[in-house]
């Protein structure tokens, strides 16, 4: 079936052509709510719920048939919005102590896999993280970052080198823990 | 906008999460099929926003939203409507309880025929109901003499209740 069809039939409320859309982008759309969520679960509804949306909008996509970037500009957005609503950029879970800047070079942090990037980015604060995600990996400016979570610029360059600081610090705990002689 | 510029490891991070894909669980589809199910009718929630002011009730909403309201006081100014002709009522036939009343066309008819109760001549027929012409209503006291005048009026609908013609 091709995609204009399964959209089509989706449209029409057809539930298998629904799970079959759902799954189809299912892969590709989690990580990006992932990068914001850590906990699995959480992330899934709030990919469900920017689902819903595609799903109730999807009478107004009249694109090219290749609804992935459409799709995805959705998720992040949905995904902003509970950032926003439930105040997660700016709570601060636990005071942070002093952590004395390590040394990790580039090519380690490089050769991660996407496993272990997604536990180095979930020992981050909420507050860091979504900083981080949004500036890295939907490649917002400061000030927009400024902007989505009504922070200041400086708040936001200060966040992401903070974040910075914070994933070689962790990545040289853990990697000194699993190359340390029993 | 000029973008933040990033390192060679977080450029890799990105390329590795966008090919990093994750396989839907059956748990993951079912939670999705019961917001379709539950909500996909529904109409999309507007924006509530607690700090923009409230948009003024149309009149047709404001009678819909207090038309039990409405009925209620009609009922309550109908109500007093009637309790008040029923005092009215009471009043007037409180006044002549126990006596008969007289009614007399002028000073020559009531020497003429004091025994006769009432002394009428009908001036309205097209309406139901007796309708009298007279100049004076008297009370007539046990014995039948005429005691103190009451109303003097002109013209009035005279209910049974009233005329104590017994």
């Amino acid at each position: 079936m091709t995609t204009e069809l399964l959209i089509s039939a989706c449209i029409k409320g057809n539930h298998r052509a629904q799970e079959a859309f759902y799954r189809m982008h299912f892969p590709k759309l989690l990580p990006i709510v992932q990068r914001h969520f850590a906990d699995r679960s959480e992330a899934v509804a709030v990919l469900n719920q920017a689902m819903l949306r595609v799903f109730q909008s999807l009478r107004e996509y009249q694109e090219d048939g290749k609804p992935e970037a459409w799709l995805a500009t959705v998720i992040r957005r949905t995904a902003l919005n509970v950032i926003r609503d439930k105040d997660r950029a700016n709570r601060r879970f636990q005071p942070e102590g002093f952590v004395p800047p390590v040394s990790v070079p580039s090519s380690a942090l490089a050769n991660l896999n996407a496993e272990d990037i997604l536990k180095l980015l979930h020992a981050l604060p909420d507050y860091l993280r979504i900083v981080f995600s949004l500036s890295v990996f939907d490649g917002l400016s400061h000030a927009e970052i400024a902007h989505e979570l009504k922070i200041t610029v400086a708040a936001s360059r200060w966040r992401l080198a903070r974040a910075r600081e914070l994933l070689r610090t962790h990545y040289h705990v853990v990697n000194s823990i699993n190359e340390s002689p029993l | 906008m000029k973008s933040t510029k990033h390192t060679d490891w977080e450029n890799r991070w990105r390329e590795t999460l966008a090919e990093h894909q994750s396989i839907p669980t059956a748990e993951d589809w079912s939670g999705m099929k019961h917001l379709l199910e539950t909500q996909a009718n529904e109409p999309v929630e507007a924006i509530v926003d607690p700090n923009l002011p409230k948009l003024p009730e149309s009149s047709t909403r404001r009678i819909l939203k207090y038309w039990p309201h409405s009925l209620l006081f009609l009922f309550l100014l109908g109500g007093i409507g009637l309790g008040l002709r029923k005092y009215e009522v009471e009043k007037a036939t409180n006044e002549v309880k126990g006596e008969s009343i007289h009614f007399s066309k002028g000073a020559d008819s009531r020497a003429e025929n004091p025994s006769s109760n009432i002394d009428t001549t009908p001036v309205i027929n097209n309406i139901k109901g007796p309708v009298y012409r007279f100049d004076t209503v008297y009370q007539l006291d046990a014995a039948g003499n005429l005691s103190r005048e009451i109303y003097t009026i002109d013209t009035a609908i005279l209910y049974p209740e009233l005329r104590g013609d017994h």
